[in-house]
């Protein structure tokens, strides 16, 4: 309540301040005007204009062709630009707690419950640009649950979240051997439990399936256990792995693309990983690479960037992205991961193709996310200059069409 | 005069042969033979033609030249002449820029932990790994300070980052070195490098006591050196040299400004008990890391030599500040830090998150991102400029070895980069490296990096790493956003 | 000619051609080797060994070789056929057998002599030996009585100065425990030194080096006084003038350097030299400045080298061989970085025979091929305590092979290279006339990976049959 009057109160502020003709603001309604706006939807606009109201993109356009309606708030973006903003992929920091680690595979926990409006790490994430994050359990068990997509600015938690489930979480190998008992100690045993129980919830699925379509009388038994993996078997949400190096990439790959035809993001990609991307591009994979962002080969003394590897490797630039794994790196820091990414060999348009339209279709939220165009959720952010330029930094974030940081009032956060 | 002629020659081609004829006879054990000045061998002399040189001194010159002759620079600018026979260098398109200088460094210099205190150039290892890494990303001096870990090699985590060694009494030691990579030549620029105090911190009162007592007793050193020296040049006959411990009289050399003080705080409250003793005791200190010397600029600016930042600030909710106006004092870390130091005129110079080099963790967070670093800086509100010299001559002036290092001017030490973009530019590459004017590093014959082309939108030659079977897909070129348009580079 | 004259004739000649035949067998005799002139008495044995190939390592490979072995020396090498063989000698019929010199380590540790290569610390022993502190079992000499070494080198430990190298052979293998008495054959064949630029060695060094050359300076300033206790100053112009055969240009200085003293009464007349103290701890290094012993320095690496050249530089006559201990963290045997140095200084480098591998720089580097190519002289220097691992050198050496050394110049450096090193390349290390009789048969190349050994023979006897060992 407090927040709302208080952003109202701001808003009035802002009002006040404007110069010109006191039209009656519309709230919720902004234009930015000036900036080279990347829609990631066509042609970069060299001096756009893009329209917010109700928290969506109105529309987008060329100064001069598309007119500011009346009563908009007018954000100058002169010499500026308009960025969506960034989604990550891989978070640990947007809700509370990391992990519960209970069984090996623990398909029925979820960070649903533990969704934060406002949290400390998620206020300086807006001002890195980042808008949306898929926030998931920890590496801790091979399965550690399903994981939100979350805003990382909201001021109720409808307005936070996006969509739950927004994946599930599956650390392949590399991290659940510590915790796990006698079986699971080595990939033989973790692989056995990852596939053991996705293929139990494929045959619930399967036999749910059959009985709403009439093929069966009996009612299936309502397992909480096995319910969530139903949407993934649906293709509605996306498997996130946590997977690295060459021969637990390739497990990957086989197990969960290619026999059990999920929908995978290889969520790390780390070391020599990206051996694997024929087999990758074979089964219509996404790899989105870090916090490790190179591999120095100790084979022939090379600095491999990670996510460059797997694109000239031969995977397409749809299917590439970027993360953080914050608080391993701190979420603000998306772009500069790009930045590092770009650094050692990935090209530039599809480090911003990869933290843009390619995480939200990563996401399955192609439709909502990910890109500024009619409809999409208003979320961007205004950059003083190239967004993966350590010099340039973020003067507004908008997050549903509304101000989620502001430099001049909140002061350089990032 | 042809015959005096024929005589002066026959007269230096005698000298010249008797030079040859000397007997094979084993020498006497003595210094390594100076040569002769009949036997100084020509000049040597590189020119890099038409880059951007960026000077730190005297700003950007844009079509210059700079020649190297020996081992220092020797002209500087458009209108350089670059003499016959030397090895010239085209810098169309590139840039050139002193050799980055690391004031918190560790493993950049190949050292060895020694528990003798033998000198850093007899410990130094000039084909370290970690070496060759630092000068690729452009580091060719770096200050390490006493008792490095014997963590030459990676592992996992690569050489660990110096939380700085050192006690609340203080300590001397450290060296400034070049990364001389392949010689033993050059190495050591200072040696002691400075004096380091930690702050008493958490350690409660009686440390900052003893703090304090280390700088009384340095007062009354200095005093009583003083005194004796005035007694010495009177005549005075059977007078006693002062002495005291190494610590103390390490800190009566820093009061008179012979020697660096480094002062590790980070928080207000340590920083102000450090600035309380600057101050009284009249002592140019050095605030290392000083996360929080945005919120008492004024006091640094007055009592402070000058602070070692990191622009980026360390990550996390904990370390950072965000307006919250329950909260009451200012706190943390900003990001305008630099800034509010440049504008205070106090000198600010930058150090990485990790002070040492990882060559398996996470890229641009440690010291092979120092020029990244400073970019950050750039963020919170300097120029290009005043962040270059950040990690240039700053450091070279706040480690007393500005006479030597730091800028590209004439007389100085020939430690240069030759770069692929702007020394700022997150995506500058270092396409030679000179140390003492000698190449100690160069792309094209070091595996590192080479395979990643300037121009990244171009498919790179060669990037099939090892295990990676069948044949790599057609030539791509990077696609364009989804209807042909393109990111543009600047 | 008439028939009587050619009966004659014929006469003449068969008196002509006993007379021949005799004079012919008393030169075929050996008599400076007889003892006793009694017509029966034994002359001394010699033994021809009949070998399919022979790689005599300075002589080159001869196929069908017959080498003379007697009193414990090769007496001679050859082509079988060609080559003279005594009438009474013994044969030794190996046609199917390759003969090569018996491997020679230069820089063992074995039998208790030490843990591993010591660099540090900067101590003078050049007066201490190993012997005190060798510990062979009987089961070690089975192992080094196979294991094709016939010459084994023991270094002493420690930085500076470590002290005197032994020399020991293989010896057959007997009941009872040996006598290191039996093994060692020299104590003091060379001087072992080790340096480590991080510690005070370096200081160390450059003062032993000059004390060391001070010794001699002093020595031969002390015999060039001739008879020192009568000389006085009054006498040194005579003296100059008395030896005009002397080639010292200070001899003839003497008389007008003495002569503007002996104006001067109240001067001090000057000292006549003394005999220069000799200190065992150091004597070595004197030795070694004035190549009359041999010397290894035992360094960790190439950056190591780049720091010793401080001590080659001081003084041109210390040229030990260069030991490269190479820790495997380092990237083994990393001597190619530093081959333009160690060709300028013309030192032989002793290294184990392995590749180098530079981590994160990915370099793998066959350092023998590349100092080898260039002309530095190598010696291997395998495993340094594991009498066991010596069995498994030829492959090693096979391995080099692979990587661009040539099998005669890895032979070399098994062989007469350490033993030049060790200031033995004129008693071993090669099949040539005048060395000991040291060798080994294979049964094939002995760098081809199914050739077995099949005997090992030391000082002319066979220490080790393949075939005894078998029964």
């Amino acid at each position: 309540m407090m927040r709302a009057l208080s952003f109202v109160l701001l808003v009035a502020l802002g009002v006040v301040a404007q110069d010109g003709p006191v039209a009656p603001v519309e709230p919720g309604c902004f234009a930015l005007v000036g900036g080279r706006v990347f829609t990631m939807a066509g042609p970069s606009i060299e001096r756009g204009v893009v329209l917010m109201r109700d928290g969506k993109i109105e529309q987008t356009g060329a100064v001069g062709e598309l007119a500011v309606p009346a009563g908009y708030r007018v954000v100058d973006t002169t010499g500026q630009r308009v960025i969506p903003g960034f989604i990550e992929l891989h978070n640990h920091t947007a809700c509370s707690d990391l992990h519960d680690i209970v069984y090996q595979v623990n398909p029925e926990l979820r960070v649903l419950d533990n969704i934060e409006m406002d949290s400390p790490e998620m206020r300086i994430a807006r001002a890195g640009g980042v808008t949306t994050v898929l926030s998931i359990p920890g590496s801790g068990t091979n399965m550690g649950g399903f994981g939100a997509i979350v805003k990382t600015f909201g001021e109720t938690p409808q307005e936070v979240l996006v969509r739950f489930p927004g994946a599930l979480k599956i650390a392949q190998a590399g991290n659940p051997e510590r915790g796990n008992g006698d079986l699971g100690a080595g990939r033989i045993g973790m692989n056995w439990m990852i596939r053991n129980v996705l293929v139990e919830g494929r045959a619930y699925h399967e036999a749910w399936c059959a009985y709403e379509e009439g093929k069966t009388k009996t009612q299936p038994t309502k397992d909480p256990r096995y319910e969530y993996l139903r949407g993934l078997y649906r293709g509605e949400y996306p498997v996130a792995v946590h997977t690295q190096i060459f021969q637990v990439v390739q497990s990957t790959l086989r197990m969960l693309a290619r026999d059990l035809k999920l929908k995978v993001v290889i969520d790390h990609g780390e070391f020599d990983g990206f051996i694997n991307a024929r087999l990758a591009i074979e089964n219509n994979v996404s790899a989105a690479c870090g916090p490790r962002v190179f591999w120095l080969s100790q084979n022939d003394g090379r600095f491999f960037g990670l996510a460059a590897s797997w694109y000239w490797l031969g995977v397409s630039d749809d299917h590439i992205g970027v993360n953080t794994d914050s608080p391993v790196v701190p979420q603000e820091e998306l772009s500069f991961q790009a930045a590092m990414a770009i650094r050692h060999g990935l090209p530039e348009g599809v480090a911003l193709k990869g933290l843009t339209i390619n995480a939200a279709r990563f996401l399955c939220l192609e439709k909502r996310l990910g890109s500024l165009e009619t409809g999409k959720d208003a979320d961007l952010a205004i950059w003083t200059g190239d967004p993966f330029d350590p010099r340039s930094r973020v003067l507004m974030t908008f997050v549903n069409g509304k101000v989620a940081y502001d430099a001049a009032r909140d002061g350089q956060r990032f | 005069m042809p015959m005096r002629v024929i005589f002066c020659l026959v007269l230096v081609g005698a000298l010249l042969s008797a030079q040859t004829e000397a007997p094979k006879e084993p020498s006497k054990a003595q210094e390594p033979a100076t040569p002769s000045a009949a036997a100084t061998p020509a000049p040597r002399y590189i020119a890099i033609k038409d880059a951007t040189l960026h000077t730190v001194s005297h700003g950007t010159i844009a079509g210059g030249t700079i020649l190297i002759k020996n081992k220092l620079i020797h002209a500087v600018g458009t209108d350089v002449v670059i003499p016959e026979g030397a090895e010239i260098i085209d810098g169309r398109g590139k840039h050139v820029s002193p050799g980055f200088v690391a004031i918190a460094a560790k493993g950049a210099l190949g050292l060895r932990n020694s528990t003798n205190k033998e000198k850093a150039e007899h410990r130094f290892d000039p084909f370290a790994d970690f070496m060759l890494l630092a000068l690729a990303n452009g580091v060719t001096c770096a200050h390490e300070s006493g008792g490095m870990a014997d963590s030459m090699f990676g592992g996992l985590f690569g050489s660990v980052g110096s939380a700085f060694i050192g006690s609340h009494t203080g300590q001397l030691g450290g060296v400034v070195g070049k990364l001389t990579a392949g010689t033993i030549e050059g190495f050591t620029v200072r040696e002691p490098a400075a004096f380091y105090m930690n702050s008493p911190g958490a350690q409660g009162g009686s440390a900052r006591l003893e703090q304090r007592d280390v700088f009384e007793k340095a007062k009354k050193h200095r005093a009583a050196v003083k005194a004796w020296l005035k007694d010495l040049a009177a005549g005075k006959k059977d007078l006693q040299e002062p002495k005291t411990e190494e610590n103390v009289a390490a800190l009566a050399d820093a009061m008179n400004g012979e020697i660096p003080v480094f002062y590790y705080a980070d928080s207000r409250r340590e920083m102000a008990f450090a600035l309380e003793l600057a101050h009284e005791f009249n002592v140019p200190i050095i605030l290392h890391t000083a996360q929080e010397a945005w919120t008492i600029a004024a006091d640094v600016s007055r009592s402070a030599a000058g602070v070692i930042l990191l622009p980026r600030g360390k990550g996390g909710s904990a370390t950072r500040p965000y307006t919250d106006p329950h909260v009451d004092a200012p706190h943390g870390w900003r990001m305008e830090s630099a800034s509010i130091m440049q504008k205070l005129g106090v000198p600010w110079s930058t150090m990485t998150l990790n002070t040492g080099i990882t060559t398996s963790l996470f890229a641009g967070r440690d010291l092979l991102g120092l020029n990244l670093e400073a970019a950050f800086a750039v963020r919170g509100g300097v120029s290009n400029e005043e962040a270059l010299r950040s990690i240039t001559l700053t450091p070279a002036e706040m480690l007393h070895v500005q006479d030597r290092i730091g800028s590209l001017d004439k007389g100085k030490d020939a430690d240069i980069l030759l770069l692929d973009r702007e020394p700022l530019d997150y995506r500058t590459f270092v396409e030679k490296a000179f140390v003492n004017g000698r190449l100690a590093y160069d792309e094209q014959t070091t595996p590192l990096y080479a395979h990643i082309q300037t121009d990244r939108r171009q498919p790179p030659k060669d990037w099939k790493p090892w295990g990676i079977w069948g044949e790599l897909p057609e030539q791509k070129v990077p696609a364009p956003l989804s209807d042909g348009s393109k990111v543009e580079q600047k | 000619m008439t028939r009587p004259a050619m009966d004659n004739v014929s006469d003449w000649l068969r008196s002509c051609g006993v007379l021949l035949l005799l004079v012919a067998a008393s030169l075929a005799q050996e008599t400076p080797e007889t003892q006793g002139a009694d017509e029966g008495a034994a002359k001394t044995p010699v033994t021809a060994w009949h070998v399919k190939r022979a790689h005599t390592i300075s002589g080159g490979v001869i196929d069908d070789a017959v080498i003379l072995v007697s009193a414990g020396r090769i007496t001679g090498v050859g082509k079988d056929g060609v080559l003279a063989i005594p009438s009474h000698a013994t044969h030794e019929e190996r046609r199917a057998c390759t003969v090569a010199p018996g491997f020679v380590h230069p820089a063992g540790l074995f039998f208790g002599a030490g843990e591993r290569y010591d660099l540090t610390g900067s101590a003078a022993k050049g007066d201490e030996t190993v012997r005190g502190r060798l510990d062979p079992q009987e089961a070690d000499l089975k192992k080094l009585a196979r294991s094709g070494f016939t010459t084994l080198a023991i270094v002493p430990s420690g930085g500076g100065l470590s002290g005197m190298v032994a020399v020991a052979k293989a010896v057959k293998p007997s009941q009872g425990l040996p006598d290191p008495a039996a093994l060692i054959r020299d104590d003091k064949a060379a001087v072992a030194m080790a340096f480590d630029p991080a510690t005070a060695s370096r200081e160390f060094f450059l003062k032993s080096i000059e004390k060391a050359r001070k010794y001699i300076t002093d020595l031969e300033a002390f015999k060039k006084a001739g008879k020192p206790a009568e000389s006085k100053p009054a006498e040194a112009p005579k003296e100059g003038e008395a030896k005009p055969e002397e080639k010292k240009a200070e001899g003839e200085k003497k008389p007008e350097e003495k002569k503007p003293e002996e104006k001067k009464p109240e001067e001090k007349k000057p000292e006549p030299p003394k005999e220069p103290a000799k200190d065992p701890k150091i004597q070595p290094l004197s030795d070694v400045l004035e190549s009359k012993l041999a010397s290894v320095l035992f360094i960790s690496g190439a950056s190591a080298f780049l720091h010793a050249e401080a001590l080659f530089a001081a003084d041109a006559g210390f040229r030990p061989a260069v030991a490269f201990t190479g820790a495997a963290f380092r990237g083994g045997p990393d001597a190619w970085r530093v081959v333009e140095g160690l060709k300028k200084l013309g030192v032989t480098v002793l290294m184990p025979p392995q590749i180098s591998n530079v981590p994160f720089l990915a370099t793998l580097r066959s350092t023998a091929t590349i100092l080898l190519d260039a002309g530095v002289p190598v010696a291997f220097m395998p495993e340094a305590r594991d009498l066991d691992a010596l069995e498994r050198y030829r492959f090693e050496l096979m391995q080099l092979v692979r990587h661009g050394v040539h099998c005669e110049d890895a032979l070399r450096a098994a062989t007469l290279t350490p033993a030049e090193v060790l200031g033995l390349g004129h008693r071993i290390g090669s099949l040539e006339a005048g060395r000991d009789a040291d060798f080994v048969l294979y049964d094939g190349d002995p760098l081809a990976p199914t050739t077995k050994l099949v005997a090992v023979v030391v000082d002319g006897a066979v220490i080790h049959d393949a075939a005894e060992e078998a029964k």
